[in-house]
């Protein structure tokens, strides 16, 4: 999430070289808790209702409440090594199989019958996954948990199952050096280093690319959840609908017009069409879609002080 | 500065042998009027360090000082009384607290950080008008209050750069106050002209631009020097109790100031102790602590330094952080072993020196290569002088000292290599370098400055070239906040076309510097060699000031060559 306030920072100082953000990605639980206690202006999350704050912690924002806004969406793709395979189908079950070493082989017959045309080697499984980035399991974990049906039975959670084997969060990812590895990465690492799969979706597979991942975004819905809550739905039918959703989360109003003129100013610069461009170029991230966004932005702007 | 002249004269002429009854009223006698003449000294210092430090400070632009706006932030939350650490206040990136405005947002003063050619012209004007209290962030959240509570209070009654520029000069003077008082302590030891000497080429362009900003740093490089320079009086004048009342002082102060500055500071002091105790023989130290007086000081230093103690172990329970500290505040190395950190620190000894020279902001501005050079020439001859010192049991001080700033800094840095990377940097390590310069004259101090004029010519010729490398940083560092540091030489652009001017102007400021810089000069090179003047003026001019003061001139033209003596 560095990457991505630094982005937005740089959208919003370059019209206002007199202000500052100091950002702590310390994760979504603390930043709620922060915002709670009043020890921040905003925070960010990715899963905002899933977060439950600590007895201590006070009503979040008040009487007035917070605001909870999808910002940016980091694409997650399944990467994977075999020499010479550009092309491979996996849909949720058999991404599920081969986490918990249930499918072990690349030329599994699961795996054959949703690749036809396509040889692929007899080379064992070999998933390298990591706790290190806890968005990208939560992000995967809620899509198996949606298309994988009885196949993953784990929910959604942040970290992964104990059957599943987890790297050292230490050590760097090794797919490079890995025949037969299969990682779950950010858009930002995968770049055009390493082939990736194309997932299923509502049954139709999408590949892995930021168009794929900007169509799903576009077609999917914007919903209100509450007074000041937005959703960003992804459209499974119209692209690749596998991404990190990033909230930021204002308070509707600040104790001081100052403050509230800032928070203001900030968020309409995170929905900016400077500050998403930062957010692609520095952090990899899409954009939510156009209805998200002047919604976003008409919330942002209405920010004013008041009793927080 | 007179008084160090005149008590030079004093304390060379001691020989330390046992004192008749007739000699004791003599010492009494003399130890009165040095006692006036040390408080004289001091003042002078006092007010001669004060006004140079305030210079830098007002020729760095705000926040381009190592950790300063953390440092700022953290003075204005604590004369609010946020003192301590309170459950959820502490984040990855520090501790966040309740502080004006205009202090919480100094981080947008950054734009020419880690830019060198980038002029200080690009910052923002501080808003005096933002005066409500929102969130700042520090990362000096756990430091101990005590620094900070004198150098907030500005924060209190002024606002926006005026209120900062304040704090700043508050810091200079402590650090100013321990610096004249190590140089006062220093002055009564019983051969102290290379002592004061070496402690004189210590005071680097990087120790003065170090004093001039917010942080503990400073003050922490001061007090170590002080309470170096008392102990070292207190145990080589230990019979002659009342004299050494105002180093007895210094070393109590200085001791209960290093033990509330920051953790590190007491091993600082630690240091000091066992340095100066490797001077001495048994027989002076046990000698020294008979006396009542330093018991006095000891049951008054006790407490503090307990106090001290008190808030490192206070804050090591404090609540824990909600996060870990980003990159860039912290830099891990995977795999880098705690023993590979040690070996590294040891490789890079002489690495650090430019550092100790000057290498001023945010380690973004080092100093030209000819002042890094003229400095990097005295500081060589200090650490080879105490070769000549027979028996070299004599030296111990010292190379127990060199081997502390060679050991002690890499200790630190690699039981931390593994958690937060190489850390560690030159400034960290000024009050054992300090310390090592005034023990390499201590160990030299029975060798004699030779009053040829050879010697004089010599001794006139560094002196000036030391003027002349003080007032080149100090005007190299303005060019660098003025018009920023480029390929190609652009002196001429601070005349022509200024991106950035400090307060007063930077010519005003270069001139009160070179004149500063000359009376401290003028007044080492009459302590080097008594009745002697640094420069003289003009023939016509001279004879003017004759006819006015009826006095003649005593000094012959310079000639001949350099002699030293020894009396080992």
């Amino acid at each position: 999430m560095s990457g991505l306030v630094s982005a937005w920072n740089e959208a919003w100082r370059g019209p206002n070289p007199a202000v500052s953000v100091a950002f702590s990605p310390d994760g979504g639980a603390v930043g709620l808790d922060a915002l709670a206690r009043e020890q921040t202006h905003f925070a960010t999350t990715t899963m905002p209702g899933s977060v439950e704050l600590p007895a201590s912690s006070g009503q979040l924002c008040g009487q007035a409440g917070p605001l909870i806004l999808p910002a940016a969406l980091l694409p997650v793709g399944v990467a994977y090594n075999l020499p010479g395979i550009r092309s491979v189908r996996l849909n949720a079950a058999i991404l599920a199989g081969m986490f918990e070493k249930k499918i072990t082989r690349w030329n599994d017959p699961l795996i054959l019958q949703e690749n036809p045309g396509t040889t692929l080697p007899d080379l064992e499984v070999k998933p390298l996954l990591s706790d290190k980035d806890k968005d990208v399991t939560e992000a995967v974990t809620e899509y198996l948990s949606q298309e994988a049906g009885d196949e993953w039975a784990h929910g959604i959670t942040t970290e992964w199952p104990d059957t599943v084997d987890v790297q050292d969060k230490t050590k760097p990812l090794e797919l490079d050096n890995t025949v037969g590895g299969l990682a779950v990465l950010d858009r930002g690492i995968i770049g055009s280093r390493y082939s990736t799969a194309s997932l299923q979706f509502d049954g139709s597979y999408q590949s892995f690319s930021p168009d794929s991942v900007l169509a799903a975004i576009e077609a999917g819905e914007t919903t209100l959840r509450g007074p000041g809550s937005l959703e960003q739905e992804l459209d499974g039918q119209a692209g690749y609908a596998l991404a990190v959703k990033e909230y930021v989360v204002f308070c509707r109003e600040y104790s001081h017009a100052q403050t509230a003129g800032l928070v203001s100013s900030w968020g309409q610069s995170v929905f900016s069409e400077t500050g998403q461009r930062n957010a692609n170029i520095f952090a990899s991230a899409l954009p939510p879609s156009r209805k998200t966004t002047e919604q976003a932005k008409e919330l942002v702007a209405n920010i004013a002080e008041g009793t927080e | 500065m007179s008084g160090l002249k005149r008590h030079a004269d004093n304390a060379i002429q001691g020989n330390g042998t046992p004192l008749s009854h007739r000699h004791m009223n003599d010492a009494v006698i003399r130890d009165q009027s040095s006692s006036r003449s040390g408080r004289k000294l001091f003042f002078q210092l006092l007010g001669l360090f004060s006004l140079v430090i305030s210079l830098w400070a007002l020729a760095t632009p705000l926040m381009a000082f190592p950790d300063e706006p953390a440092h700022t932030i953290k003075a204005a939350a604590v004369v609010r009384n946020q003192i301590t650490v309170q459950e959820g206040m502490s984040f990855g990136h520090g501790i966040h607290v309740k502080v004006p405005a205009y202090i919480a947002n100094l981080d947008s003063q950054r734009c020419y950080k880690y830019r060198p050619d980038t002029s200080a012209g690009c910052a923002p004007a501080i808003p005096a008008e933002d005066t409500y209290e929102t969130i700042g962030v520090t990362t000096a959240g756990t430091y101990n209050p005590g620094y900070y509570w004198l150098v907030g209070q500005p924060s209190l009654w002024l606002s926006g750069a005026p209120a900062i520029y304040a704090m700043r000069i508050i810091s200079a003077v402590l650090t100013s106050v321990f610096l004249a008082a190590g140089f006062t302590a220093l002055s009564r030891f019983l051969r102290p002209q290379i002592p004061v000497l070496l402690a004189s080429v210590s005071m680097t362009p990087m120790v003065l631009f170090l004093g001039s900003g917010i942080n503990p740093n400073s003050l922490e490089v001061a007090a170590t020097m002080a309470a170096f320079c008392g102990f070292i009086v207190l145990l080589d004048n230990a019979h002659r109790p009342k004299a050494i009342m105002p180093a007895i002082v210094t070393v109590a102060a200085a001791s209960v100031t290093l033990a509330n500055t920051r953790q590190v500071s007491l091993i600082w002091l630690l240091c000091v102790f066992l340095v100066g105790l490797s001077f001495y023989q048994r027989r002076s130290i046990v000698a020294a602590f008979r006396n009542r007086y330093v018991l006095v000081a000891v049951a008054a230093t006790v407490p503090g330094v307990v106090a001290g103690i008190a808030w490192i172990l206070l804050m090591l329970n404090a609540p824990a952080s909600a996060g870990v500290a980003p990159l860039g505040i912290i830099n891990p190395i995977p795999g880098v072993r705690p023993d590979q950190g040690f070996l590294t620190m040891l490789d890079r000894f002489f690495g650090f020196f430019p550092q100790y020279v000057g290498v001023m902001g945010w380690l973004d501005s080092r100093l030209p290569d000819e002042v890094q050079m003229f400095w990097n020439f005295l500081i060589v001859i200090a650490l080879l002088l105490p070769l000549t010192v027979r028996p070299l049991r004599r030296a111990a001080g010292y190379w127990l000292a060199l081997a502390m700033l060679l050991i002690v800094p890499a200790i630190l840095q690699a039981q931390v290599v593994t958690t937060m990377g190489f850390i560690w940097q030159g400034r960290y390590n000024l009050p054992l370098f300090i310390v090592v310069l005034i023990s390499a004259g201590i160990a030299a101090g029975r060798l004699k400055i030779s009053q040829s004029d050879a010697a004089k010519t010599v001794g006139r010729i560094v002196l000036l070239a030391a003027v002349a490398a003080h007032t080149l940083a100090f005007a190299y560092i303005l060019r660098r906040y003025v018009v920023g540091i480029r390929e190609l030489a652009n002196w001429q652009i601070m005349i022509t076309n200024p991106g950035w001017q400090p307060p007063l102007g930077w010519p005003a400021l270069c001139v009160a510097y070179v004149v500063l810089m000359a009376v401290a000069a003028h007044f080492l090179y009459s302590f080097a060699f008594p009745g002697a003047v640094l420069l003289r003026w003009p023939p016509r001019f001279a004879a003017a000031t004759r006819r006015g003061a009826g006095k003649p001139q005593s000094e012959p033209a310079p000639r001949a060559t350099i002699e030293a003596e020894s009396r080992l």
